[in-house]
């Protein structure tokens, strides 16, 4: 840029004219909400914004459904947004139907949905973008209940999409021109379904099984790619940590890390004290590894995925393990709880109700069925 | 007895600075390895003004680094203590007129100060609207007003 050369009477500078690499740092430092409302300024910065990916939004948002019983009968989603905290953002109406859904999986912000007529379609509520599964009458006589197992996997750019759930033990999975529902011939009941899109492998965690069972999804036929056995060294693991006179809940949960690592997570809950250990899988030796420090990542177990908790953005702690609880201890007293437990110190803490509160809108406190955490 | 690296400003002036905080700049850096800064470094595209404060920003950061070297354990679990007082340095120290912080990002660039680019990238549209955005940066709005409502409109929620 040029600049005059003695004291100049200060000159505009044309910030609208900035050129493209120095513009395109600006846009990779906004908030995805900034970012989307910058498209709005002028056609320069929203053709240079659209041709830009945004950084992947790494801390999830809470998303809370709207309610069928609602006197003020709006049919949008409101969003919370940590890294904004002082706004709560509302979908567009996304129409009578979506409130008489209920989300089953997300995965960044597409949801899968279950709706009234026990159809299933994936949704963008911020795009409005939506894709219709298959009918899977053929696969299921009688009528069932919404499924709470299932794993969804969109392509950003494609829109290839996967969506993998649990149908009478078995697993049946659709794709993008499938047209129709694939079910999978061994018996699968399973307790977690994870998805790992860098490797296109489906992780089950089954139901009082210590097997995860992996499928690969990479070729144009899902094959079963072997199991892992975490179970005995958890076990052991933890053994030390109870207290044989008390009860105590015991889970192994599934996860994926940022660099699409797969975590085997075993929590137990004794006297309301949470306790964790962290086994890293490798799939070449199909050994585990203990992990005792997850560095810059935090585990937000109910996602089943770790995220990166970038220095300047407050309200996430690194090294830690973010849970609601009321996966493993379905007799939880305050199942909307959500919990931080610090690798690092090996305590839990229950986390402040800020995410509400700060809004002033303490009526909005979320439940289970009413909240999903989505990733952008 | 540190070495020192000679900094011209587009108006000229003379610049004296240690050859740590020179470092700081990635272009410089490069220069420094290739030896060849003997006579000075004429910033052509950088002005007295500007180059003043990007120098205090090098300094501060290296002083920052040296200090934290220094108490490396003292840490809390967000980080070092002392990255706390250094945010607050930083949020005051672009606490400045659009001009300058329009020079200082173009400056950043140039001089490759990852730092610095960050910092004046992400103060650039920091709680603005659009229509402040508008106002400071001097940007025309080229969008019909149907047109800007369509953009809008696709965007809905981010404006709720």
């Amino acid at each position: 840029m040029d600049q005059s050369e003695s004291n100049p009477p200060p000159v505009t500078p044309m910030w609208s004219e900035l050129y493209p690499d120095l513009l395109r740092s600006v846009f990779q430092r906004l908030s995805f909400t900034n970012l989307n409302r910058a498209k709005s300024v002028c056609r320069s910065w929203n053709s240079a914004l659209r041709s830009c990916v945004p950084k992947q939004n790494q801390i999830p948002w809470l998303i809370l459904f709207p309610r069928e019983n609602q006197t003020d009968s709006n049919n949008s989603c409101v969003l919370f947004i940590p890294e904004d905290k002082d706004n709560l953002y509302k979908t567009r109406d996304l129409g009578a139907e979506f409130t008489r859904s209920c989300c089953i999986a997300s995965y960044g912000s597409w949801l899968l949905m279950f709706g009234h007529f026990q159809n299933l379609y994936i949704i963008n509520p911020l795009t409005l973008e939506r894709f219709d599964l298959p009918q899977y009458s053929s696969l299921s006589k009688v009528l069932i209940r919404p499924p709470r197992l299932a794993c969804l996997w969109v392509d950003k750019i494609t829109k290839n999409y996967l969506v993998v759930w649990n149908l009478h033990d078995r697993m049946v999975y659709t794709r993008k021109g499938d047209g129709g529902w694939r079910r999978t011939a061994s018996l699968c009941p399973a307790a977690q379904i994870i998805y790992n899109s860098k490797d296109h492998k489906v992780y089950i965690a089954p139901d009082l099984s210590w097997r995860v069972f992996v499928w690969d999804f990479s070729d144009d036929i899902p094959r079963q790619n072997g199991y892992i056995l975490p179970f005995d060294v958890e076990r052991d693991a933890l053994v030390d940590a109870i207290d044989w006179n008390m009860g105590f809940k015991f889970d192994i949960m599934i996860a994926t890390s940022v660099s699409g690592q797969v975590l085997l997570v075993a929590c137990m809950v004794q006297d309301s004290r949470w306790q964790f250990r962290i086994y890293a899988y490798d799939p070449l030796t199909n050994t585990r590894e203990r992990v005792n420090d997850l560095g810059d990542e935090a585990l937000i177990l109910d996602m089943g995925l770790t995220v990166v908790v970038a220095k300047d953005i407050p309200g996430i702690k690194r090294n830690s393990i973010y849970f609601s609880g009321f996966n493993i201890d379905h007799q939880s007293k305050d199942p909307e709880h959500i919990f931080v437990y610090d690798l690092g110190t090996q305590t839990t803490e229950r986390l402040p109700q800020w995410v509400v509160s700060s809004a002033g809108k303490t009526s909005l406190l979320p439940t289970p069925d009413t909240l999903e955490l989505v990733t952008t | 007895m540190s070495k020192k690296i000679i900094f011209e400003s587009s108006e000229g002036e003379s610049f004296e600075v240690d050859e740590a905080v020179a470092l700081e700049c990635q272009t410089i850096k490069n220069m420094i390895e290739d030896d060849c800064t003997d006579g000075g470094i004429p910033l052509a595209n950088v002005n007295s003004a500007t180059l003043t404060k990007v120098i205090d920003y090098c300094k501060k950061h290296v002083e920052a680094a040296a200090a934290a070297e220094a108490n490396a354990g003292d840490k809390d679990i967000y980080g070092a203590n002392k990255d706390i007082e250094l945010k607050t340095w930083d949020e005051e120290f672009v606490k400045v007129d659009q001009p300058l912080l329009f020079d200082l990002m173009l400056a950043a660039n140039f001089l490759i100060i990852p730092g610095l680019l960050d910092l004046t990238c992400k103060t650039m549209m920091r709680g603005k609207t659009v229509l402040q955005i508008r106002e400071i940066f001097h940007i025309k709005k080229d969008y019909t007003d149907a047109e800007e409502a369509e953009v809008r409109k696709e965007n809905a929620w981010a404006f709720e």
